[in-house]
């Protein structure tokens, strides 16, 4: 794997404004994507990974304001107002509810021609309809004709997932982020979307940002798996490092909820607490209230991201003395 | 306690945007001049409309007369502040008429269903087939001109879309979980509907009601333009400016008035009804504030 | 458009039953609510035979249920009695002064949408800021006018004072006599074209653009109003977020995809406010002395003449009926989730 930076992002902030104030949801985020790289990003509900996808995809909702930092992708930051407005076709986004992210009011075969007529610059209405129906085939959809001239109430959620997948894929991207793609399909569509998505990956030799709440499935697919809780970033190794040897008391957390079935009689555990207060984040370490190893010092400092072995970072005192 | 502060955040807002503000004193003002108009009137013998001056018919907006006099001489704006009253009178009574009749149906079908439910609920379908006003202006012709005539007419073409409303709010009530442990616990279905059905279902309808009163005055003074509403001389807005109608080439200001009236009063609760819709939406109340840039 | 055969049966279905209930009650409120309906039906200053006649016109000798299965059969039969006040069957008046009352509705709605549907888009696309405030004052303070009187200050200031337009009747006798004009439709401005009459088509088309005006206030302002409020919500929907970030061009995801989803229910509502305007209409034809259905029920009104007011109660509520299975149509064809 070429060690050639795709996507940076550097210290990253995004603000929810909402009734009585403003939700500090993303906090000074940084991380690299290589090329052809898959990276999982975990982390619970509210934990701010989705709000990290949406932000470089450029698909916030109105009231998420960006408080400071740089998303740079081939070079170019994205948020700055000239590469925003020009748009960029290399990063593309499927997400988490494919019945909501498709117009009900429009045939599929409309969306995706209006997406390669922007993007690939075709005239031709058969050149579009040509390629809309090959990434119909790509994705291994039925029928691509009966499914072009479909509306979206007409298909399953599973064939509508795909239907995204090839909406995103038809600007033939660099990079794609997965928010959650299969957390609103059932257990035997999701095995199959994210296979569809991986043989995509090689196929195509994408990157991908792959966001999830399943630190199981991030296993199976990522080369890296970042952490979030509570708007911050907490660790991040490679996925390999990141199962054997979890050291944030969350990640280690995380691992213990994952159900085994070749462990006989043991108890699925859950972490004690509530997720953190995003309006008044605490001062010290995010996770310091609800950890079973807190310290007086992870009450008033946060503990910065630091490097503890190659490949693997982590936010978290208990391993700040060690390394001096 | 916790609904209590919600009540204040909306007066909050309501009184921090400009044009809901105004809303709120246009309203507050027709009900109390609409409640005081009787004594205050500067003409009190014209604004009943028991006076006949020759010397002063048709006479423009001056000092002495600030909206002029009509073709009888009477002052116009004794009449157009008496008007409020009437028109508060009317709204009243369409509205708590509508109320009495509605409120029962819609309970008994949205509470009990069944045949009776279906039965009820046809009928106030049939009701509500009518384009409005017509079964009103077909009744107010039938019963004669007359203030209780009007506000009975009126009446019968409202009450099926409170009895409509009170259903749909009772339905939605019913299936609620609470009823449902409610009835687990034992307690009487008299007892639900009393208690935890009909409280529930009607605060909407009430608020709706109120805020209806500038639909019910306008309705009223379209029945009386035409002439099926009040009998002359009453000082009903819709009447005045039919009154007005026939000399408006050359005292265009008999008509002008009262129509005006009937616009801010409308128009003040029309914006009221939407600034409280909008300060009770979470979604729009978050943007609302926003634009204030109110933290709080 | 997926319209179902039986969605078409169901609505004759609910058609007729509306017409029966809404002859139900129009019989209660003419029949069993006046002491003597006859001497309703026969209008004032009738004679003694005339009352006679109408007695047994209505079958009044006989019971009640009786009577209402009479009254049935003679307004299937098109038996609608005759009106005292112009002494032709009220059918025949109705049915004539309908098409002038479509003519001006028509013209109004088109009005209305062609003016208020863009407003509404370009006050949710610019939400927020004064534009956005202007025009929903302006909504607001439309749909609040008392259309009777916006009817006599129109007729006044642009009719009378500025003499800019004619401000009664749907065209000048004197054009219609010269020109040779002939009705065919019954709408004036399609017969004129249809005849190459371009001096009745000017001049009936002067004529009903302050009428029309004054009745487009209500649905142009509702239709604006729905139209800010619908896209603004669509604005925030997924599937919109979803094609911003699949970087569609911001002018087709609003006048294409958003549009779109905001039209539907739009029309819907506007087609449920229908009912206002033929009221509306009623009050704006009786200021603009137009000869339509409001006019004609106006005069009926005035002079007691109750046959010809039961008629037009009868039309308007068909009428009714029958405009609100087309917007369901309409609405259909613009959602394909919505089957008929």
């Amino acid at each position: 794997m070429k060690n050639h930076s795709i996507l940076r992002v550097e210290d990253l902030s995004i603000d929810y404004i909402v009734l009585g104030g403003s939700l500090k949801a993303v906090r000074n985020v940084s991380f690299e994507i290589y090329e052809g790289e898959v990276v999982c990003l975990v982390g619970e509900s509210g934990s701010g990974k989705s709000t990290v996808g949406l932000a470089i995809a450029g698909a916030l909702p109105e009231n998420a304001i960006i408080r400071s930092g740089r998303i740079i992708f081939m070079g170019k930051n994205l948020l700055e107002a000239e590469t925003r407005n020009k748009k960029v076709n290399n990063i593309m986004i499927v997400f988490q509810d494919p019945a909501a992210t498709l117009n009900p009011l429009f045939k599929v075969g409309e969306v995706i021609s209006d997406v390669i007529k922007t993007h690939l610059q075709i005239k031709e209405r058969e050149k579009i309809k040509e390629k809309a129906l090959e990434m119909f085939r790509m994705v291994e959809l039925p029928d691509p004709t009966r499914i072009y001239n479909s509306y979206p109430h007409e298909l399953s959620g599973g064939m509508l997932q795909r239907v995204v997948i090839a909406i995103a894929l038809s600007t033939n991207p660099r990079m794609l982020i997965a928010d959650e793609p299969t957390t609103m399909l059932d257990v035997t569509l999701q095995a199959q979307i994210i296979d569809l998505l991986l043989s995509l990956k090689r196929k195509l030799g994408l990157s991908m940002l792959f966001i999830t709440h399943n630190l199981g499935v991030a296993s199976e697919i990522a080369d890296r798996i970042i952490v979030m809780y509570g708007g911050e970033l907490i660790e991040e190794a490679n996925s390999s490092e990141l199962i054997n040897n979890p050291l944030h008391p969350y990640t280690r957390g995380l691992m213990e909820c994952i159900p085994r079935t070749h462990i006989k009689y043991s108890k699925l555990k859950h972490i004690p607490g509530t997720i953190p207060d995003l309006a008044n984040p605490l001062k010290g370490c995010i996770f310091s209230d609800r950890c079973s190893e807190v310290m007086d010092v992870c009450r008033v400092v946060k503990p910065p991201i630091k490097e503890y072995s190659r490949n693997h970072k982590v936010a978290c005192h208990l391993y700040m003395e060690e390394k001096q | 306690m916790k609904r209590f502060k919600e009540q204040i955040i909306i007066l909050n807002l309501i009184i921090k945007k400009p044009t809901s503000l105004a809303s709120l004193i246009i309203v507050v003002c027709f009900v109390v001049v609409g409640l005081t108009a009787p004594l205050i009137v500067p003409y009190s013998e014209d604004a009943w409309g028991l006076t006949y001056n020759v010397e002063k018919r048709f006479l423009p907006p001056s000092l002495e007369h600030p909206f002029g006099t009509d073709a009888l001489g009477r002052d116009m704006l004794s009449r157009v502040l008496l008007g409020s009253s009437f028109s508060l009178v009317i709204a009243a009574g369409v509205i708590g008429l509508s109320l009495i009749i509605g409120i029962p149906v819609g309970v008994a079908a949205g509470y009990h269903g069944g045949r009776i439910g279906t039965i009820l609920m046809r009928i106030t379908d049939m009701f509500l087939a009518f384009p409005p006003l017509l079964l009103a202006i077909v009744f107010a012709a039938t019963l004669g001109r007359g203030l209780l005539n009007l506000i009975i007419a009126l009446a019968i073409s409202w009450w099926p879309w409170y009895a409509r409303l009170v259903y749909v709010q009772t339905n939605t009530v019913k299936n609620m979980p609470y009823i449902d442990s409610a009835k687990i616990a034992g307690l009487s279905s008299f007892k639900i509907m009393t208690k935890h059905v009909i409280p529930n279902a009607l605060t909407p309808t009430l608020v709706q009601a109120a805020l209806d009163t500038g639909s019910a005055i306008l309705e009223a003074a379209g029945l009386s333009f035409i002439g099926v509403g009040v009998k002359p001389p009453t000082p009903e807005w819709g009447l005045l400016v039919s009154e007005g109608w026939q000399s408006i080439n050359y005292a265009w200001w008999i008509a002008f008035f009262p129509g005006l009236a009937i616009l801010i009063t409308v128009v003040g609760f029309n914006l009221f009804s939407d600034a409280l819709r909008e300060s009770a939406d979470p979604r729009i109340r978050r943007t609302i504030l926003m634009r204030l840039g109110i933290k709080q | 458009m997926p319209v179902s055969k039986e969605y078409l049966v169901k609505r004759l279905i609910l058609l007729i039953l509306v017409v029966l209930g809404v002859l139900f009650i129009t019989f209660i409120i003419t029949r069993i609510v006046p002491a003597r309906p006859e001497l309703l039906w026969a209008g004032p200053h009738a004679t003694i035979e005339q009352i006679d006649k109408a007695r047994k016109q209505l079958h009044l000798d006989k019971p009640i249920y009786i009577q209402f299965i009479l009254y049935l059969q003679d307004f299937f039969q098109g038996n609608w009695g005759v009106s005292w006040r112009t002494r032709s069957p009220v059918l025949v008046d109705v049915m004539s002064s309908l098409t002038a009352t479509l003519e001006l509705i028509i013209i109004a709605f088109a009005f209305a949408l062609i003016i208020g549907v863009p407003l509404g888009v370009f006050a949710a696309i610019k939400k927020y800021t004064w534009i956005d405030d202007l025009v929903k004052i302006i909504t607001v303070v439309g749909a609040s006018i008392p259309v009777f009187w916006l009817a006599l200050i129109i007729q006044l200031v642009f009719g009378t004072w500025l003499g800019m337009l004619p401000s009664a009747k749907r065209v000048d006798e004197w054009v219609v006599i010269v020109t040779g004009f002939r009705q065919i439709t019954g709408f004036y401005l399609i017969d004129s074209l249809i005849q190459g009459n371009y001096m009745v088509f000017i001049d009936s088309l002067k004529h009903i653009i302050l009428p029309a005006m004054v009745l487009a206030s209500y649905p142009f302002c509702l239709s604006a109003r729905m139209t800010r409020a619908m896209m603004m919500e669509v604005l925030t929907e997924q599937h919109v977020r979803s094609l911003t970030a699949w970087g569609l061009p911001q002018r087709i995801i609003l006048f294409k995809y958003s549009l779109k989803n905001t039209l539907a229910p739009v029309i819907a509502s506007i087609g449920l406010s229908f009912g206002y305007t033929i009221i509306g209409a009623f009050m704006v034809e009786l200021v603009f002395v137009w000869p339509g259905i409001g006019f004609y029920a106006a005069m009926a009104l005035l002079s007691f003449d109750y046959p010809a007011v039961i008629g037009c109660v009868l039309i308007v509520a068909i009428f009714y009926c029958v405009i609100n299975t087309l917007v369901d149509v309409i609405h259909s064809a613009l959602d394909p989730r919505v089957k008929l």
